[in-house]
């Protein structure tokens, strides 16, 4: 080694060594940053299995209106705090509950590094008014005016209702908690959606001629609705403009449901319709099928969401 | 040991002795340096290999585990929440309704690999589950309970595979066998 190169191999090896020791940290980052993930991973499904469990043994209870804390205690990995807080809310006439179920984990962060994650289970339940569950299995239309009865064959299943047997559900309180967005094109292709609807719009919504419409579910709309001819809903349904009409244009099917409106309901000729018509006034345009069914009032549960 | 040490030793006296005469040292320090020179570069070589290989085997079951739990997620997402009847047949398929009335799905295995079919009014569509570097192996889904379903498989990948396993309970809807 010339004069000029002492030290040379002393720095080679200095250099060196930053270079492991950087790439070992980098690693150490690395492994740490998979673990945090891997033990988020577990967490987050500690958490749902303990919150759906809760879950699943409320949904069917009838809880009074209130909040409540099921659970509090630690899950493993990491003895993270948990809380598991029950909500049950009736609207303002008592017939739709809302039941929420979520877990809180005081120290958990998700992927977006959120702390205080949550998981959440929810349900909607409609029950239906006395007045109007008596009247289901022996008629089909009941409103306090009626035009064209004279199309009715069997008289028998007309009722002129009172103010309080048309009255219409708090629908609104579906509000931000039922699904608030559809077309009539989503409605035809995919169909109705067990979460159940509830649009809070200005606009007349209109189920689109000659489709074959499935679903169980609870569709409201504010302004009015038009059910195009020809259209076939076979499962039981129940269907509600708050403040506007309903319409039925020609050789409609309705297999098991519920039609509610606040101010007309039109039939068109040709339609089959198993249910029951609610209204303050029914127009019969033609000659129509019509028998009464009293499960289209049974209670309806939507299907278990989070939101 | 001991012995090592002692031929270690000879050696270097006799190495020392061979500089003290100057008789053709400079030859045999550069043989002996060779040859320690080439051992150190193959036990390098087969060091680095070993962390290569081990590097790989680990980066690989990082990432089978990633896409396992994807594959996971979207099998709980589809058959908890948003299944309604749910249908399981002798090929291990998963048929089922969902919660919207016209949409109907199929989650099946085909040629290694874990697709999903949507079915709606407007037509169908299938989408794989899977990651497509790894394949499926022994994809299992067995009914527990009307409410429960088992699901396991294995992802293959070019070093190694890994078993996954999952307990799914259907929220809205409940399971039979065709």
């Amino acid at each position: 080694m010339s004069k000029g190169e002492k030290g040379s191999v002393s720095i080679m090896l200095l250099i060196s060594c930053l270079v492991l020791a950087l790439l070992a940290h980098l690693a150490l980052i690395s492994s740490r940053q998979q673990f945090k993930e891997a033990q988020m991973r577990v967490l987050g499904k500690q958490l749902r299995h303990l919150n759906n469990s809760f879950f699943v043994g409320l949904a069917d209870a009838e809880l009074p209106s209130g909040q409540w804390l099921c659970f509090q205690g630690v899950i493993q990995p990491g003895k993270e705090a948990v809380e598991v807080i029950c909500k049950s809310e009736y609207s303002s006439d008592g017939l739709i509950n809302f039941l929420e179920v979520k877990s809180i984990a005081a120290n958990y962060a998700d992927k977006s590094g959120n702390a205080a994650a949550v998981q959440r289970l929810c349900r909607l339940k409609m029950t239906f008014a006395e007045a109007q569950k008596k009247m289901a299995g022996k008629y089909v239309l009941a409103s306090k005016k009626a035009t064209g009865l004279e199309y009715l064959e069997q008289e028998d299943l007309y009722i002129q209702a009172s103010t309080e047997e048309v009255k219409l559900p708090a629908l609104s309180f579906f509000q931000g908690k039922a699904t608030s967005s559809i077309t009539p094109d989503e409605v035809v292709d995919e169909g109705l959606t067990r979460r159940f609807t509830y649009l809070n719009s200005s606009n007349i919504f209109t189920f689109k001629k000659n489709g074959v419409i499935r679903g169980q579910s609870v569709f409201g709309n504010k302004a009015s609705i038009i059910i195009g001819a020809n259209c076939h809903f076979s499962d039981r349904l129940a269907i509600y403009s708050t403040q506007g009409n309903i319409t039925l244009e020609d050789n409609v099917r309705l297999d098991k449901a519920l039609l509610h409106a606040y101010g007309t309901v039109t039939i068109g000729s040709g339609c089959k319709i198993r249910g029951l018509i609610i209204a303050n006034n029914i127009v019969l345009k033609g000659k129509s099928t019509f028998s009464a069914d009293a499960d289209v009032l049974a209670a309806f549960t939507s299907s278990a969401f989070s939101n | 040991m001991r012995q090592t040490k002692n031929w270690f030793a000879r050696c270097c006296n006799y190495l020392i002795k061979l500089r003290h005469k100057q008789q053709g040292f400079l030859l045999t320090e550069l043989v002996c340096s060779l040859a320690l020179a080439a051992t150190l570069a193959a036990m390098v070589a087969t060091g680095l290999g070993n962390i290569i290989d081990g590097w790989q085997y680990l980066r690989e079951q990082i990432q089978l585990q990633q896409a396992g739990c994807y594959m996971q997620s979207i099998l709980e997402k589809n058959l908890s929440y948003n299944a309604v009847a749910v249908n399981l047949n002798d090929k291990q398929e998963i048929a089922y309704t969902t919660i919207l009335g016209n949409k109907s799905a199929l989650i099946y295995t085909n040629k290694q690999g874990m697709y999903l079919r949507t079915v709606s009014s407007s037509g169908s569509g299938t989408n794989p589950v899977f990651v497509p570097s790894y394949t499926v192996r022994q994809w299992q889904a067995r009914r527990i309970s009307s409410r429960q379903l088992y699901v396991s498989f294995y992802l293959q990948g070019k070093y190694g595979q890994r078993w996954f396993e999952q307990l799914l309970t259907c929220y809205n809807g409940e399971i039979q066998n065709e």
